[in-house]
């Protein structure tokens, strides 16, 4: 077995994390995982390479496999320091795609198996520390560590450079530079905000009423005022829930508060009080969000939700002959540009899928909550809205149990998609307690991470405490009370649902969004293409030839390592690989879905 | 053409002072003891050099790395890092000191020949291109001798015993190499906050860090090699 001994990069005192590509000693090699270049172990130059500072040495070495030795490892380093246990805590039964880990006092090691996985938990990480940076009261020196370490996980994080940029000694000098570390242009607009919010002293948002609605003589009629302000509340439901949703650091931002009312003028001001930066952001951030839904543009993590739709409509255009202005911050009056669009010509609804899965956590109490559907697969899903505005069916468990969680419950979920977002939205969940029936129509795809297969229908029934049946296979362990067994039952489900899928490859498949087939696939393919034998040169030129790619023989020999399944290296030759019977099963219900979707 | 770039790796003790290399583009390192110095006398390199690798740089060499446009450097290049000589790379590194400087004099050319010494080693198919980035050994010869005859020194250090550094295109230059081309940079992410933290202590004289700023690769060394790779295959 391999072990990791170090990572590429210096431990700092002045931060509680740092990462970096893994350093795998195997044997007499020393390997970057991320190059996959090996040298020469030299006990010497390795002491020296850790002196300089070129490396960073475990406490104590992480054994790992020879086929997980094989991905662009990252290890991340954290110093559970005293009074910020909690920011620095990575929660695994939340994280599962820790790959081996470690501890040595207050040092915890975590290995990741690519860049790419490591930057979803770094964010994760980031929320944490800016949820506790955001909103403290008293601003101490571990929060400046706090901080720092923010930077390391993610220098290009638009609030993160925002908060560094407010706390620098010269906040103005710091700006340009801050913005430099930006990279897209959501980014830029999400650092506008923040720097905004964090800094400037007038973030006050204005909507008047000219004609109309607004008396000759001057003033607005009371109860106009009160359906207006029954109107912002409504709105504020929708839009806070959308900030708490795209923003996990920030806390849901309060009732909007009303700072000044020009009644004779029928101009309406409402503020950003001096509050915690957290606050202060959610709520500025809502104030955006709801100037762009006066003109015209719903937030963009869902449909157009009809109680904002209709808020916004309300109060756009009271009366055909009522004009609406608006402002927020120094800009100047403006009337609002249109009514909210509700239907977006590229949004679109799938289906209805009844997938069996268990609650895993529930999230801002209790507002969204997480369903586990396969092993790696989590979706959160509103407990509030299924997609129309209203509560789903069935959830009335969770006021009135305590055990809500790890239980199997069919979950009917409909998938909503933009242009470039997408989301699942609750239907309905019936929790399968001993005795209870159901039929199950999509199982979670094998092939694709994050597809289903549909229109299936499969019986579903929990025939004693601990066994369900799953069409024609059976479950056991189904009364897990912890995670740990819960995933257990998981695993088992997912062998189930890979033989399905396997077995009969007509079904459709709901694809997510950016949806692209793995790179296994295209060695299968070539492998099959080439008569089911080949040499991995061959390979490598056959990939990049059909697929226009520039795949390398170390990636396409780590594919052979992670699926021993469906890829062998030949007996006689280990640069050959043999594509097994089960690799062609695999291979044939892969071509089915590209034909299917391309 | 694959679109190479050289890569420049370096270590220094502050981040005033790896600003300064970054600013102003790298020079000759400062620390006479170092083991470039040391190495390029045993060498009989004359003047002392800035080194970079064509395609990729290693970790090992620095935890700071710089990509800059082939046009960026001048000087003299070789099929081979020649640090490595001395002790690295397998046979030279038994040779003696004057065999060493006959065997590095053989391969050496000026900047100028980088085109067409290109289209001999890696060549210009991309198979080739693709192995030379990933840090894979030639296939088709046993070291530079074979695909240059005429050098008059013979070794096959293209051999299983070394690494890449045996088959890596090297350019020394002894000026500071002009930093006003560089594309992009990456160091060790704790580094970096040291630097913000040191830039964030000038105030308003530190404004010409923004454009620096914006070349930033988050990741480190590897990284960052990792991702210009596919950049200069494509």
């Amino acid at each position: 077995m391999a072990e990791i001994v170090a990572f590429e990069g210096k431990r700092n005192s002045r931060l509680f994390v740092a990462w970096g590509t893994a350093a795998i000693r195997d044997g007499e090699a020393l390997i970057n995982t991320t190059r996959q270049i090996s040298a020469e172990f030299d006990p010497a130059e390795f002491q020296m390479l850790v002196s300089e500072g070129v490396l960073t040495e475990l406490a104590a070495p992480i054994g790992i496999s020879e086929e997980d030795a094989a991905n662009p490892l990252v290890v991340l380093e954290i110093d559970v320091a005293e009074g910020f246990e909690t920011e620095l805590y990575l929660d695994r039964n939340r994280i599962t795609t820790v790959l081996a880990s470690s501890i040595s006092g207050t040092r915890h090691c975590y290995v990741f198996a690519s860049h790419e996985v490591f930057r979803q938990v770094a964010n994760t990480l980031i929320s944490q520390f800016l949820h506790c940076l955001l909103y403290v009261e008293k601003w101490k020196e571990g929060h400046d560590q706090l901080l720092r370490s923010a930077i390391a996980l993610d220098a290009h994080h638009p609030v993160v450079n925002a908060l560094r940029a407010t706390r620098s000694k010269s906040p103005d000098a710091f700006l340009p530079i801050a913005k430099n570390n930006l990279r897209t242009e959501e980014a830029r607009s999400v650092f506008e905000s923040a720097w905004a919010a964090f800094t400037h002293d007038d973030l006050r948002y204005v909507l008047k009423y000219k004609g109309g609605l607004v008396r000759d003589e001057g003033g607005i009629q009371i109860g106009d005022v009160a359906k207006l302000m029954r109107l912002l509340q409504s709105a504020h439901g929708v839009l806070a829930s959308s900030i708490a949703r795209l923003h996990p650091f920030l806390d849901r931002p309060p009732e909007t508060q009303l700072y000044e009312l020009k009644a004779a003028s029928a101009e309406f001001h409402f503020t950003v009080p001096p509050v915690s930066l957290g606050e202060r952001l959610a709520r500025y951030m809502e104030l955006q969000m709801f100037e762009q839904a006066l003109d015209g543009h719903v937030p963009s993590d869902g449909p157009a939700h009809p109680a904002l739709v209709e808020a916004v409509r309300q109060i756009a255009a009271p009366t055909e002959e009522t004009t609406v202005l608006q402002r927020l911050g120094a800009a100047a009056l403006r009337p609002v540009r249109s009514a909210i669009e509700v239907t977006d010509a590229s949004e679109e609804w799938s289906e209805p899928l009844t997938v069996l899965g268990y609650q895993s956590g529930l999230v801002r109490d209790t507002e969204q909550i997480e369903v586990n559907l396969f092993p790696g697969h989590r979706i959160l899903v509103s407990s509030t809205d299924n997609g129309s505005g209203d509560r789903p069916i069935g959830l009335d468990f969770l006021q009135t149990s305590r055990d809500f969680l790890f239980r199997p419950a069919l979950y009917k979920i409909q998938r909503w998609r933009s242009e470039s977002r997408e989301r699942f939205f609750l239907q309905e969940v019936v929790v399968m307690q001993p005795g209870a029936k159901g039929t199950a129509t999509a199982i979670h795809s094998s092939i694709v991470p994050g597809a289903f297969v549909c229109n299936l229908s499969l019986r579903v029934a929990r025939k004693t405490t601990t066994v369900l049946t799953f069409g024609n296979a059976s479950l056991s362990g189904v009364d897990a009370q912890a995670v740990g067994d819960a995933r257990k039952w998981m695993l088992a489900f997912a062998e189930i649902c890979r033989e399905l899928e396997l077995t009969d490859t007509r079904h459709a498949r709901l694809v997510p969004h950016g949806f692209k087939m793995p790179n296994l696939y295209e060695v299968l393919w070539a492998v099959a293409e080439l008569g089911g034998k080949a040499h991995q040169t061959e390979v490598v030129q056959t990939i990049n030839a059909r697929f226009s790619k520039s795949a390398l023989v170390n990636n396409t020999r780590r594919e052979v390592l992670r699926n021993k399944a469906l890829l062998q290296f030949a007996k006689t030759d280990s640069q050959v690989f043999v594509l097994t019977q089960e690799g062609r099963r695999y291979l044939g219900a892969c071509n089915r879905i590209t034909r299917r979707t391309q | 053409m694959p679109n190479y770039r050289w890569f420049h790796a370096f270590r220094r003790n502050s981040p005033k002072e790896v600003l300064d290399v970054l600013r102003h583009g790298p020079k000759v390192h400062p620390n006479p003891k170092c083991d470039t110095r040391r190495h390029k006398g045993t060498l009989g390199i004359d003047p002392s050099c800035v080194y970079a690798y064509l395609g990729r740089t290693l970790e090992a060499f620095g935890d700071v790395a710089m990509v800059l446009p082939t046009n960026a450097v001048k000087g003299k290049v070789s099929p081979f890092d020649t640090g490595g000589l001395v002790n690295k790379i397998d046979p030279i590194n038994g040779l003696t000191e004057g065999e060493k400087r006959t065997f590095l004099n053989a391969f050496t050319w000026p900047i100028s020949k980088m085109p067409s010494l290109l289209q001999v080693h890696p060549t210009d198919k991309k198979a080739q291109v693709l192995k030379y980035l990933d840090g894979i050994s030639p296939p088709s010869a046993a070291g530079p001798s074979v695909l240059w005859p005429n050098a008059k020194a013979t070794s096959a250090i293209w051999n299983a015993k070394n690494d890449w550094r045996a088959w890596t295109w090297e350019v020394r230059s002894p000026e500071q190499v002009d930093a006003s081309k560089l594309e992009q940079w990456s160091c060790s992410t704790t580094l970096y906050t040291d630097i913000l933290d040191y830039v964030d202590s000038l105030g308003h004289s530190a404004s010409w860090f923004g454009d620096i700023a914006a070349r930033y690769v988050h990741g480190g060394v590897s990284d960052l090699v990792v991702q210009w790779k596919a950049r200069q295959a494509a």
